[in-house]
């Protein structure tokens, strides 16, 4: 590719500046200082690969004098021309291809061949200053971008994938540092170092096992010595606790051995003794108690008296006393009853002056008001209230039809005259022949009107026959219709293009309009054509034939027409209508009948309601007089019941006038005074009985109590009387049985007394019986034998229960003899002391044992626990997972590192293979131009050397200025070649290299960079005029662009065409 | 007369499983008592099945070093036998030799039990009612690396009755196992025993049907996703009507469940499809477990778009973390071991390798040391000569060989996807 132009919108001290045109091979840009050399380098490199931002240490260079940052570059590459445009703020790449498309960041990329700004910069595009940086030339990707090409695309370059896989390995392994590798390999280490104490540990499972037994032989040494001790010390715990009983018992059988009893004196005698003199005193305690009660009887019975007149009155008393209420209730009753018999009588003869004067006592209970006489008395009740009911009925009937008469003769009445107003209505039989007719005169109008039609069109059709038969040659003929005819046809059109035209039908009304003034002209022509002669019809059988059937139809409609003309007149005559009568005459008509006929209806209506009434008057009138005669019949049926019941009501002594109800108010009033009297009987007998009673009572009660030795009395004090004597008789009926009481007491007493000296008496024997036998003279030598006898039976019970107690203790066979034996030696204080030394034994043993035990448990636990540990499974699982883990990461690593050796040894072999080419060819130009001084070039091992004249190797570092940046320069020509050669042709962009050469060598440089320029573009910025000079005198077509100080030009630089000499 | 018998091997009784990362604690507490109720199962069959004996034919243990708890576990489900009324028959292998390690037993088996020598093949007559139905030979290895051809010294015995014969040997010289107690099996027919309890061989095999049966059970529980680790495990029962063996039954009695899920990438489009079709086909492999728990470890093969996703740092484990979080820590469990990549970019190695570019020149110096073992073996020893190889080895790490043809080819695709960006 080579530039072509660019513009720079805004770019430092470059403002608005076009440059076109540029032409392959070299050119020169010639201008001062600030003229924007370095300027217009940077602003090319920024264009191609991106101005520097913010981030960026590179120099910025903001628009200084306006414009809008940035600007374009125009290229010409193989495929056509390039825009690449980076302008804005922020910088926006634009890039136009060959042909107009829209290219991408790849496009551009591969226009500039893969190159990156730092390859144009180290090999295109440079500076005086960084002509010097030989480690430019060192560069990854000038090595790489020298000897290799990325593989597919742009994607890594192969320093790219090196670094990548170099961080790869130093992730999975990185010496002396943290790395997964080297952090698996410490977990190994670790796990491997734990599962060897695990595996220790669980070969140390017998030992445990042997330790566990070797516990358990101890527990078992120190429990038996231990219990040896305890032996010892029990046996003198045994000693010193058996050594209290037998101590006891040792004095026991001492005092037992002093004690004398007589043979006689049984154990229990002292005590039969006590229960004995207990027994008498018992007895003696007793009889004075009974004697005691004995005199008390005695004494009670003495204060008892009776009264020997009581005894056969208390029944009586009794009696009487008991009745005492009911006599005082009867008293009461007395005075009620009197009481009450007053009311009845004041009753009785209010009723018997309800009933009448007439009427006594004797009377009402003579009247027969039983309940079959009451039934009677109902059913004649009820026999003439039927009676008199059914007259009531008839009479009702009767005003009621009477009214019902007087009704439907009003409505006659008004039937008639409304019926008067229709007068001269006809009949509807002669309306509907009206009608009839009136229908025919209208179908007849319709016909007529129909028939008009038809015939305007056969005067139409007879035209239009004629005009076709006109059409035809045609001679004078007197045939033809006539122009009467004509002229009535036209006269029927023009009548109709009227009405066609009244009823706004234009186009109708035209056209018949037309038609009318066709036939007439033809009318006239006809006449004019027979005025010639009669014209004749030119020889055509077929058009005369319709004319004459169109005539014949126009003849035949006219015919109808009359005929129906004197069919509508006729008709028309019977009703009045005009002999032409219009269809709205006929309607008219018609409506005229039609209300005549609703005339005629109504009062044909009226007729038939007024003979409707009329019947029903009749009906009525025949039905009043059938309830007259009812009426009749029934008031002789009631007079005669009220004869029979006179008749009955006498016969029963029931009085005059009264009426079946009245009677039976009456019977019910006899009822009520019968009731009052029997009231009246039974209060009066009741009075008689009680008087009865009371009297009776106090004729007993007196007899009573003069018996009894009492006052007669009556009245209330006889009661009082009655009720003291019932409490004496009471009172000595409870003396009396008291008396009987005491009497049996006072014998049962007795008998106990004796009982109980009986007793006494045998105590006392029993107790001399006792001490007989235990041969004491009296109670208290007694007591003392018993005494010694049972002094000696509980020292003989404590002697057996020492005995018991020791044996209890110390057993029995040979060692508890031996323990008696000690015991007999009674050594107590010698025991204790032993007892404690070997208790202290037993303690030191029970701890020795207790912490034998804990080692035991111990030992066991260790041992369940290694036999149940999975601990070396585990480690070991653990361990293969990370050996697994190490070993992938290894493979990894393997595959990293063996990817990073291939590709640095395919850089290491693209070196050796292709680096000659670029140092060979860097050698050629460096002898040229530095005029054979230095012969060659060599690089080796990254270091590169000058070979004088002499073969002498010279390391590049050692040159001159000058001189190395000579030797730079031919090696940029020479990687620009190589590059150029695998695609990534670039123009050479150089400013002010060549300041610090000797004219000689700038001379000789130039004829270097002029033979370049033959194959690649090269654009030298210079300051110098002699440079521009000695590069004219070498090519003199070099191209020469002037540039102006602090970049001010005119809008468009003008190029300076080179002077040829 | 008609009986039955239990045939195993290879308990390897509290292994440490292999090839395995780093798992969770409730997956490694799975793993650590699995083989010991691999084991609880065999008793609790051979009692279920009331079988006459139960032959343990070698790696009872997995190393010499014998953990306490496997020891212990081992005598009381012989003990358990024992009671049972149910022979025992055991024969030492190379990984628990009789006269290596350590025992917490010494000579207190139960009386039913009979471990065999090593110093000769001893015979062992069973009896029911005083009528001797079954022998049982067997010789035990004495040292890790028994190398004699053990098989010729086992010779049929002239009792009248069904013959077995215990070895813990490799029949036919199996690559994927050590060679040691090496025979064939002619050497196998020539002895003339009815049935052939053999042991090593952890992927089982009837290498013959009848006449005699020669049967490697294989392994009791699968130590590891390694090839013959995979799948059902368990033992064989046996049952023997007069001198004739049936076909043997095999018995899953496994706790965990090893298996490879292999998955070609190649028609998948995104990790999402990816880790679905992963799930499904684990779905798949779960459902004829019986209720066991399962270490699944996937392998990604083919080419495809999905192959620069895998490379990015951390697709993989975010994925393999996904796989795990969706499983979840239920019992049964599934558990996702890291995921294998062997996916590859869609290089055309013929196109690069006209190329002559760079790419094309590190292929051909691929190639090329692919075809020359000493200059591979010189590249290699310098690349990786800062591993440190021997200290790994000592440590028992696997260290993978550089210098394989393959693992220098795999590089160069692997440098080559580098620099195309596959990566």
């Amino acid at each position: 590719m080579r530039i072509t132009g660019w513009h720079v919108g805004g770019f430092g001290l470059l403002a608005d500046q076009t440059v076109q045109d540029l032409p392959a091979g070299l050119t020169v840009v010639h201008g001062p200082n600030e003229a924007g050399k370095s300027t217009m380098l940077a602003f090319i490199r920024g264009v191609l690969f991106g101005f520097p931002d913010g981030r960026s240490s590179e120099r910025r260079y903001p628009p200084l004098r306006g414009g809008q940052p940035g600007g374009r570059l125009l290229i010409e590459s193989e495929d056509g021309r390039w825009i690449i445009e980076r302008s804005g703020t922020p910088f926006r790449l634009a890039i136009s291809m060959p042909g107009g498309a829209i290219g991408s960041k790849e496009d551009l990329s591969g226009l500039l061949g893969g190159a990156d700004k730092e390859l144009f910069r180290n090999i295109f595009a440079f500076s005086l200053e960084e002509l010097s940086e030989f480690h430019a030339l060192e560069g990854e990707k000038v090595r790489e971008r020298i000897f290799a090409t990325p593989v597919i695309g742009a994607a890594r370059s192969p320093s790219e994938a090196s670094r990548a896989l170099d961080n790869q390995r130093s992730k999975l392994l990185k010496p002396r540092a943290s790395s997964e590798i080297n952090d698996l390999k410490r977990l190994l280490r670790d796990t491997e170092r734990a599962m060897r104490e695990a595996q220790r540990v669980a070969a140390s499972y017998p030992r445990a096992v042997r330790a566990e037994q070797e516990a358990a032989r101890e527990v078992e040494r120190l429990s038996r010595a231990w219990n040896e001790t305890q032996a010892e010390v029990a046996h003198y715990e045994r000693l010193s606790a058996a050594w209290p009983d037998w101590s006891e018992r040792s004095s026991a059988v001492e005092e037992l051995a002093q004690i004398q009893v007589p043979d006689g004196v049984a154990q229990d005698a002292a005590q039969r003794l006590d229960e004995v003199l207990a027994d008498i005193r018992e007895a003696r305690r007793g009889l004075r108690e009974r004697q005691d009660e004995l005199s008390g009887h005695l004494t009670r019975l003495e204060k008892v008296s009776v009264d020997d007149r009581l005894p056969p009155l208390a029944a009586e008393a009794k009696d009487l006393a008991a009745r005492l209420s009911v006599h005082e209730a009867d008293r009461q009753r007395l005075s009620e009853v009197k009481v009450a018999l007053e009311v009845e009588e004041s009753k009785v003869h209010g009723e018997l002056i309800i009933l009448g004067p007439s009427w006594d006592r004797e009377r009402v209970a003579r009247l027969d008001v039983s309940i079959p006489t009451a039934d009677e008395v109902r059913t004649w009740s009820g026999r003439i209230t039927e009676a008199k009911d059914r007259e009531r009925r008839l009479a009702l009937a009767i005003d009621e039809s009477g009214n019902e008469l007087a009704s439907h003769a009003n409505e006659r009445a008004r039937l008639e005259r409304e019926l008067r107003e229709f007068v001269d209505v006809e009949r509807l039989q002669v309306l509907d022949e009206s009608e009839r007719r009136a229908r025919r005169v209208s179908a007849f109008v319709a016909d007529r009107a129909q028939t008009e039609t038809k015939l305007e069109y056969a005067a139409r059709t007879l035209e239009d026959r004629r005009m076709t038969i006109a059409a035809l040659p045609v001679r004078s003929s007197a045939s033809g219709p006539s122009p009467n005819v004509l002229l009535g046809l036209a006269a029927l059109l023009a009548l109709f293009a009227i009405t066609m035209a009244v009823a706004r039908q234009w186009l109708a009304a035209g056209g018949l309009a037309a038609a009318a003034v066709a036939i007439i002209a033809v009318g006239i022509w006809g006449s004019a054509a027979r005025g010639a002669g009669p014209p004749v019809v030119a020889e055509q059988p077929g058009a005369a034939e319709a004319l004459r059937e169109a005539q014949a139809s126009l003849e035949r409609q006219k015919a109808q027409l009359l005929d129906l003309d004197a069919q509508i007149a006729e008709a028309a005559s019977d009703l009045a209508l005009p002999a032409k009568p219009s269809p709205l005459d006929v309607e008219e008509a018609l409506a005229r009948i039609s209300n005549q006929r609703d005339t005629r209806t109504r009062a044909d209506e009226l007729s038939r309601q007024i003979g409707s009434v009329v019947a029903k008057v009749r009906e009525i009138e025949d039905r009043l007089l059938e309830l007259n005669g009812e009426l009749g019949s029934a008031r002789a049926e009631s007079g005669e019941l009220v004869k029979e019941w006179s008749v009955w009501r006498a016969a029963r002594g029931i009085p005059e006038p009264l009426a079946p109800e009245l009677v039976t108010d009456l019977f019910t009033s006899v009822h009520r005074c019968r009731e009052s009297l029997g009231q009246l009987s039974g209060k009066e007998r009741e009075e008689r009985e009680l008087r009865r009673q009371l009297e009776d009572f106090e004729a007993a009660g007196g007899q009573v109590l003069a018996a009894a030795g009492g006052e007669l009395s009556t009245g209330p004090a006889l009661l009082t009387d009655l009720r003291i004597l019932y409490g004496r008789v009471i009172d000595d009926e409870g003396a009396r049985k008291d008396q009987r009481g005491l009497e049996a007491a006072i014998e049962g007493t007795k008998r106990d007394v004796e009982e109980v000296e009986d007793e006494l008496r045998t105590a006392e024997a029993r107790g001399a019986e006792i001490l007989a036998e235990a041969g004491a003279a009296d109670e208290a030598e007694l007591r003392a034998f018993v005494s010694r006898l049972v002094r000696r039976g509980q020292l003989e019970e404590k002697v057996a229960g020492c005995d018991r107690r020791i044996e209890a203790q110390i057993g029995r066979g040979r060692d508890a003899d031996e323990l008696r034996t000690e015991l007999d030696a009674g050594a107590v204080s010698e025991w204790e002391l032993r007892r404690q030394e070997v208790a202290e034994q037993a303690e030191s043993l029970h701890v020795q044992r207790d912490e034998a035990v804990r080692c035991h448990q111990d030992s066991k636990q260790e041992t369940a626990r290694i036999g149940e540990s999975s601990d070396v499974a585990r480690l070991e699982t653990e361990a293969e997972g990370i050996r697994q883990q190490l070993s992938e990461a290894i493979s990894r690593w393997n595959m990293a590192t063996l990817a990073r050796s291939l590709i640095e040894a395919t850089l290491s072999r693209f070196e050796r293979e292709h680096q000659p080419k670029v140092v060979a060819r860097a050698s050629v130009l460096f002898k040229d131009v530095t005029s054979g001084r230095y012969q060659h070039l060599v690089a080796r091992d990254g270091i590169l050397e000058a070979l004088d004249e002499h073969d002498v190797r010279i390391d590049a570092g050692s040159l001159s200025t000058g001189t190395v940046q000579q030797l730079y320069l031919c090696m940029r020509f020479g990687l620009a070649e190589e590059f150029a050669e695998r695609g990534t042709s670039l123009p050479l962009i150089m400013d002010e290299v060549l300041v610090n050469f000797d004219p000689e060598r700038a001379r000789a440089m130039a004829r270097a960079i002029v033979d370049v320029s033959a194959r690649y573009q090269v654009l030298l910025f210079t300051c110098h005029p002699e440079t521009v000079k000695t590069m004219q005198e070498i090519s003199p077509e070099v191209r020469v662009i002037e540039l102006a100080r602090y970049g001010a030009n005119a809008s468009k630089l003008v190029l300076q065409e080179a002077v040829v000499r | 007369m008609r009986f039955s018998f239990v045939h195993a091997a290879d308990l390897h009784l509290d292994t440490p499983f292999r090839g395995i990362g780093r798992a969770a604690e409730y997956v490694s507490e799975a793993l650590r008592d699995a083989s010991l109720e691999a084991f609880d199962r065999l008793v609790e069959l051979a009692i279920d099945r009331d079988v006459a004996f139960v032959l343990l034919a070698g790696d009872i243990y997995d190393g010499p070093e014998r953990g306490v708890r496997a020891q212990l576990r081992f005598y009381r489900g012989l003990e358990r036998l024992n009671d049972a009324s149910i022979y025992s028959f055991v024969v030492h292998g190379n990984h628990d030799p009789l006269l290596t390690g350590w025992s917490a037993i010494r000579d207190t088996w139960p009386d039913l039990v009979k471990v065999f020598g090593h110093d000769r093949v001893d015979q062992f007559v069973i009896e029911k009612d005083g009528e001797p139905f079954a022998i049982v030979h067997g010789i035990s290895f004495s040292q890790r690396a028994e190398m004699e051809n053990l098989a010729l010294r086992y010779r049929r015995s002239e009792m009248q009755c069904f013959q077995v014969g215990m070895l813990h040997c490799n029949v036919g010289g199996n690559v994927e196992h050590d060679p040691y107690a090496p025979c064939t099996l002619a050497d196998l027919k020539r002895a003339n025993l009815d049935y052939w309890a053999l042991g090593h061989i952890h992927a089982r095999q009837i290498l013959s049907e009848g006449h005699p049966w020669v049967v490697y059970p294989g392994n009791l529980q699968g130590r590891g996703p390694g090839p013959g680790e995979l799948g059902e495990k368990g033992a064989f029962v046996v049952e023997v009507d007069g001198r004739t063996a049936h076909t043997p039954e095999f018995v899953p009695l496994d706790v965990v469940r090893f298996e490879r899920l292999a998955l070609d990438v190649g028609q998948i489009s995104d990790l999402p499809e990816l880790e679905r079709a992963l799930q499904d086909k684990a779905g798949q492999l779960q459902g004829s477990l019986g209720g066991r728990s399962m270490i699944l470890k996937p392998v990604l093969t083919g080419s495809g778009p999905l192959h620069a996703d895998l490379a990015r740092e951390g697709t993989l484990n975010g994925l393999l973390q996904d796989l795990r979080d969706e499983a979840g820590e239920g019992v049964p469990f599934l558990w996702w071991e890291p995921i294998v990549d062997q996916t590859r970019a869609a290089l055309d190695f013929q196109s690069i390798r006209r190329r002559g570019d760079f790419a094309g020149e590190l292929l051909a110096l691929a190639d090329q040391l692919g075809t020359d073992q000493e200059a591979r073996r010189q590249f290699v020893g310098a690349a990786l000569a800062e591993l440190q190889v021997g200290e790994l080895e000592a440590n028992g790490v696997a260290v993978p060989d550089g210098s394989d043809p393959e693992c220098l080819r795999e590089a160069a695709t692997a440098a080559l996807e580098l620099l195309a960006g596959a990566e």
